[in-house]
């Protein structure tokens, strides 16, 4: 017989009776129904930061020890550069399937197709291999996304995968232009592809920073001190990202409050993932120039916060990236017209996001709101003769009106609102929405988020442009 | 749709009035949100640093709950079938927070990618609590309590300690009896009682009404008697009837013709045939 045993006596209990019956205090609950909602900086700091500063940096930490055990093997003394390349390769295996476990095979696979499609080209013609491979790259993300991998897999890869694509692109630009005079060995390729450093997080770093490592390596407090600055801004970055900002703006507050609090979490989780990335770069090696010491950024959140403009935002955004996308495809495209440049700058960047929707209209959207911008405050500035462009003026600049007068700073404030604006628009639809921020935000999901707040965001662009075409 | 008068008396000394004398699914959900109160009230103040006698590698939770614990359930007689049904419910109440106490989770990566999940727990709205036990109450099991006499003799020394408090007459005079067999044949359970020296009393437990009904778990809640019918007066109990349940807007009572299937079998080889009632119904709305 199914016996369901639930013992009622385990521990001996006393008879006397505590319990009193006159319970007049049943009003104790409904005093905590106004207070319910405010949760105070204790149970905060228990519930919520605690918790995420350890996984943060249970995470961080296998990270950067990678990373230091990788620069103290190949940088400390003179080791052959085979072993390491081997040792590089090995690393970031080793890390890559500490976060993505089974996952890793795919970019395995991009590396070596890529390698050999990489070499084959090269044999065959020796002009276009870069056109080339970034429709390779291109096509095997998509196929990838599309067909073989699973959803919550792809979401996590994404960022890696994109990594792996950009330094493909940038080795076969290089290749082309003669900046690179030998297409790299098969060691030293997947060495610089699987970089411990920089293959999870980022930053992208161009093949010569790579090499450049490992001549003459130097050990100095600078580099103690860096790493540790940037984890803490990374820490820093996390906790407001996950907690800070939910407990000053709570979900009932004006719907554009709340925009701006979920796109500021979205930014908060970015700068998280750039001071990480810039921890891990400087751990690795990474950084270290000639005439000064250890300046690798990969985003400046004042320029963001406060920002200038639009144009800026992206500037600063991912500064490594935004180099990339300035090298090698605008570049290569301007020759069509500085129109088509920016829409493919836009349109690859995407693509090589993956095919995700969300991601498409946020980066679309802000192609077409920089683009406006520009050639807006270009008018104005040259109508006006003042420094309000979208870039700081230079100091030998021809306008009439300088950064410092009172109108100028107040036109540039404007302006800047106007930014945030457009950004608290964009981000907001990066929220803490469980099943679907495992798997990439759908269609649905931005559409209904985009017009809970009327496309406000949308029109505002809109006149500008018209406004534009007015003036 | 299910009514009850939960309004408090705050003239006399029960809170709820003479329904909780009655051990109904209202009870224990009375009993259970009151379990549930305390061990969130204890808990929140854990966590706001108000108590000092929390101890630190406690967490607040496990503190409320044995607070709560100790605090609620040591007025219940657990050898009576009411004092097992109450022990039962404050259990499911205080469960019932610490299953929902919510784990969020955040995706951070490169462009929004989810390369890293990063984790924490939230306190639920007690209103949340409230509703989750509205939800059992639904379907809470009406059960009944057994006397078994215990298959394993090793309940320890909480059983013993019960078992010389509570059942010392019927102990001893069990021990007479086993003495009296003398040493032949005994089963396991008697030769052990001689060994320990002392009995072990039967063990009280609660079962679900029916023999094929579902077991109740710990998160279920358990009554023993059917709930009145509230729509009628009785004084006795505080119940005020259909005119205050339905706020005085008047009710309609109807007797309606049922007419449903009943007595259902199963009969080999593989039908369900079921004879069909009629009765008539009395209704309120």
């Amino acid at each position: 017989m199914n016996d369901f045993d639930y013992d009622m006596f385990e521990d001996a209990e006393e008879l006397s009776p505590m319990y009193d019956e006159s319970y007049s205090s049943a009003n104790l609950w409904y005093d905590d129904e106004e207070s319910e909602e405010v949760v105070s900086v204790g149970e905060l700091w228990e519930m919520c930061v605690e918790p995420t500063m350890r996984d943060g940096l249970v995470h961080v930490g296998k990270l950067l020890i990678w990373c230091f055990l990788f620069r103290a093997s190949t940088q400390l003394v003179q080791v052959p550069p085979m072993v390491c390349h081997a040792v590089s390769a090995g690393s970031g295996l080793l890390i890559l399937h500490h976060f993505f476990k089974f996952t890793t095979v795919y970019i395995i696979g991009f590396i070596v197709v890529a390698y050999i499609i990489l070499s084959l080209t090269s044999y065959l013609l020796k002009k276009y291999r870069g056109p080339i491979m970034g429709t390779i790259c291109i096509v095997f993300l998509v196929v990838c996304e599309l067909f073989f991998v699973k959803k919550t897999e792809w979401h996590k890869i994404r960022g890696a995968q994109m990594l792996v694509a950009m330094k493909i692109i940038s080795v076969a630009f290089d290749a082309d232009i003669g900046t690179l005079q030998t297409l790299p060995s098969p060691i030293e390729f997947s060495g610089y592809l699987l970089c411990v450093g920089t293959c999870v997080f980022g930053p992208w770093i161009p093949y010569r920073d790579y090499i450049a490592i490992y001549n003459k390596p130097v050990w100095n407090f600078q580099w103690v001190w860096r790493i540790i600055s940037s984890i803490v801004l990374s820490m820093l970055f996390l906790t407001i990202s996950t907690c800070w900002i939910q407990w000053l703006i709570p979900d009932e507050s004006w719907r554009w409050w709340v925009a701006y609090r979920d796109a500021l979490s979205f930014r908060s989780s970015h700068y998280f993932i750039s001071f990480l990335s810039e921890a891990s770069a400087i751990t690795s090696g990474f950084g270290h120039h000639d005439t000064s010491y250890w300046t690798l950024t990969v985003a400046r959140p004042q320029y963001i916060e406060v920002p200038r403009s639009l144009v800026q935002v992206v500037v600063f955004w991912n500064m490594p990236m935004h180099q990339w996308l300035k090298t090698y495809i605008f570049r290569t495209t301007k020759s069509f017209g500085s129109f088509a440049a920016i829409l493919s700058t836009y349109a690859v960047s995407s693509l090589l996001h993956g095919l995700n929707f969300q991601l498409a209209a946020v980066l679309l959207s802000l192609g077409a709101y920089t683009y406006t911008e520009y050639v807006l405050r270009q008018k104005l500035a040259s109508v006006f003769r003042a420094c309000i462009q979208v870039r700081p003026c230079r100091k030998d600049c021809s306008h009439r009106s300088k950064d410092k007068q009172f109108l100028v700073i107040l036109a540039n404030v404007g302006f800047g609102i106007l930014a945030m604006f457009h950004l608290s628009y964009l981000g907001v639809m990066f929220d803490v929405s469980s099943k679907l921020q495992d798997e990439g935000y759908n269609y649905m999901h931005t559409i209904s988020k985009w017009s809970t707040l009327n496309y406000a965001s949308h029109w505002v662009a809109l006149f500008t442009y018209v406004f534009y075409l007015l003036v | 749709m299910s009514r009850w008068n939960c309004s408090t008396f705050v003239n006399s000394t029960s809170v709820f009035g003479g329904v909780l004398a009655i051990k109904s699914r209202e009870t224990a959900y009375v009993y259970a949100i009151s379990s549930a109160g305390v061990a969130y009230a204890v808990t929140r103040a854990c966590s706001r640093g108000e108590l000092n006698e929390c101890s630190c590698d406690d967490k607040d939770i496990h503190f409320g709950e044995r607070f709560s614990k100790d605090f609620v359930d040591s007025r219940e007689n657990p050898d009576t079938a009411e004092g097992l049904m109450n022990l039962h419910n404050n259990e499911a109440g205080r469960r019932s927070i610490r299953s929902q106490m919510q784990r969020v989770c955040k995706c951070h990566g490169m462009s929004g990618s989810c390369t890293v999940r990063v984790c924490w727990r939230r306190l639920p709205l007690f209103r949340h609590v409230g509703d989750a036990l509205a939800a059992r109450f639904e379907g809470a099991s009406h059960v009944r309590m057994v006397e078994r006499r215990p298959r394993h003799q090793q309940q320890g020394g909480g059983m013993l300690q019960h078992g010389i408090v509570h059942h010392r007459r019927g102990g001893e005079q069990r021990k007479q009896r086993v003495g009296y067999r003398g040493g032949h044949g005994q089963g396991p359970g008697e030769g052990q009682q001689q060994q320990q020296g002392t009995s072990y009393p039967r063990v009280k437990k609660l079962r679900a009404l029916g023999r094929d009904m579902k077991q109740p778990n710990r998160t279920d809640l358990v009554f023993l008697e059917e709930s009145p019918d509230y729509c009628e007066r009785n004084e006795t109990l505080g119940l005020d009837g259909c005119r205050l349940l339905c706020c005085g807007r008047g009710y309609q009572t109807r007797v309606r013709d049922v007419t449903e299937k009943c007595r259902c079998r199963f009969v080999w080889c593989c039908n369900v045939v079921c004879d069909v009632c009629r009765y008539q119904k009395e209704e309120h709305d």
